[in-house]
């Protein structure tokens, strides 16, 4: 696990990277003029400077932040769940098969319209961040499991390890990989279906309603200024979210 | 009483690995199998263990026993450390115990591997992890142990170390080792038994 997290940090985004594409941003939006078309990055951080004096942003925040981290917590509980049981009972793993096909060929668009005709807007994000989620952490988990070494399962078979021991130093060591890529891809997309549902259902004060009234009066300003802001709740949710479970995985690893 | 093995069978697919193998294991000493490669030596371990189903045959004196095993690979978590991985095999509390972890230094010391018990595994060379893989068995709560070449991959001075550590805390138990190599059975002082 630890080279895995040491590799995440080799990959991790350089500030000279994101100066260069600011640049580009600054020089492609000075070139067509129009702020309309192409807003620039200082305007976008001129209009943030605003916003965040404003109590409605925080309170749009804390809106979708709730609804989506909700969401996300709970397909992960859930797929973490369903997958360890699914991989002891065969039975129940193919009744989930076609259901967890499904939820993951699904279009978002046509999933979040579908359910605004049962959940309230209110909670639709809530609803279409599980929905991305609970697929993609329940097929890794079982992954995970699979790939457990066997010739380590022999091992404590002979030692007559116990089945609680097993599942922390076997099993749990060689699944949290899975889980970790697992919530890494379904972080990004809970964010982006979660404020596409608010984006359609228009729940009053979240992101998404936000993003649809910039979109509504053409105030590109606004547009690129939230969409910074669910980038960096994103990227600040993934960073806490991930550090929980790599600071777990040290301690297991030091045990 | 020792391990009694009578008629046993054993074959993947077409090929015949045992046929109608009868040996006896005595109780409280270390055999060595001997026998050319693929000639079911493994398997052999690997039935007795309970980890293979023979094709036939009868197998008397295992019941009840406390098994520890050296495999033939090294068979280690690559993350746990190198004492966690002995930890993990002892019963109840036990591997937290002042006297073991005081023994458990001594064993470290005697197959030198001293200063490397906090390690990750994956951090130890092949020698080492055969030689933490060797101090798990040891060290296991048994009344039965398998050896299998548990001493591959060690440079001369340190299998003379290890052996001697091996022959000291297998004295008057029940083992049974496989090795290609005769002096490891001379200096274990086993019974030679060809396959």
């Amino acid at each position: 696990m630890i080279s895995i997290i040491s590799k995440n940090k080799k990959r991790q985004i350089r500030l000279w990277a994101v100066a260069f594409w600011l640049l580009i941003w600054q020089a492609a939006s000075m070139a067509i003029g129009q702020e309309i078309l192409l807003v620039s990055p200082v305007a976008v951080l001129q209009r943030l400077k605003t916003l965040v004096w404003e109590s409605t942003f925080w309170l749009s925040c804390a809106f979708s932040v709730l609804r989506i981290v909700s969401g996300f917590l709970l397909g992960t509980a859930l797929g973490v769940v369903l997958g360890g049981v699914s991989f002891g009972f065969c039975r129940i793993r193919e009744l989930l098969a076609p259901l967890v096909l499904t939820m993951k060929s699904i279009p978002v668009a046509s999933f979040v319209i579908l359910a605004l005709i049962w959940i309230p807007s209110k909670n639709l994000s809530v609803f279409i961040s599980f929905f991305m989620v609970f697929p993609v952490v329940y097929t890794n988990v079982i992954q995970g499991i699979e790939s457990v070494d066997k010739k380590l399962l022999e091992m404590a078979q002979v030692f007559q390890v116990s089945r609680m021991r097993k599942i922390r130093y076997i099993y749990l060591s060689q699944v949290l990989p899975f889980f970790r890529s697992g919530c890494c891809v379904a972080l990004g997309l809970c964010w982006k279906a979660g404020v596409a549902a608010e984006v359609i259902g228009i729940p009053d004060g979240s992101i998404g309603e936000h993003l649809y009234q910039a979109k509504v009066y053409l105030d590109t300003p606004d547009l690129f200024a939230w969409t910074v802001v669910i980038i960096v709740i994103s990227l600040l949710f993934e960073k806490v979210f991930l550090g929980v479970i790599d600071w777990g995985v040290r301690k297991l690893e030091r045990r | 009483m020792g391990i009694q093995i009578t008629n046993l069978n054993k074959a993947y697919g077409e090929h015949q690995v045992l046929e109608n193998f009868c040996a006896e294991i005595p109780e409280g000493k270390t055999t060595c199998v001997m026998a050319a490669s693929g000639k079911g030596k493994t398997t052999l371990l690997r039935i007795l263990m309970g980890l293979e189903k023979p094709d036939g045959g009868e197998i008397t004196g295992l019941e009840n026993k406390r098994i520890s095993a050296v495999f033939q690979e090294d068979r280690l978590c690559e993350n746990l450390s190198t004492e966690a991985n002995i930890r993990l095999v002892q019963k109840g509390g036990k591997g937290r115990s002042r006297d073991f972890l005081q023994q458990l230094q001594d064993g470290f010391s005697a197959v030198g591997l001293e200063g490397w018990g906090k390690r990750p595994v994956k951090e130890l060379s092949g020698g080492m992890k055969r030689r933490a893989a060797l101090l798990r068995a040891l060290y296991a709560d048994w009344n039965i142990l398998f050896l299998d070449e548990p001493f591959k991959g060690l440079d001369r001075e340190t299998k003379d170390k290890v052996l001697a550590f091996v022959r000291e805390k297998c004295r008057g138990k029940t083992v049974l080792c496989v090795t290609h190599e005769k002096e490891e059975a001379e200096i274990l002082g086993a019974e030679i038994l060809e396959l």
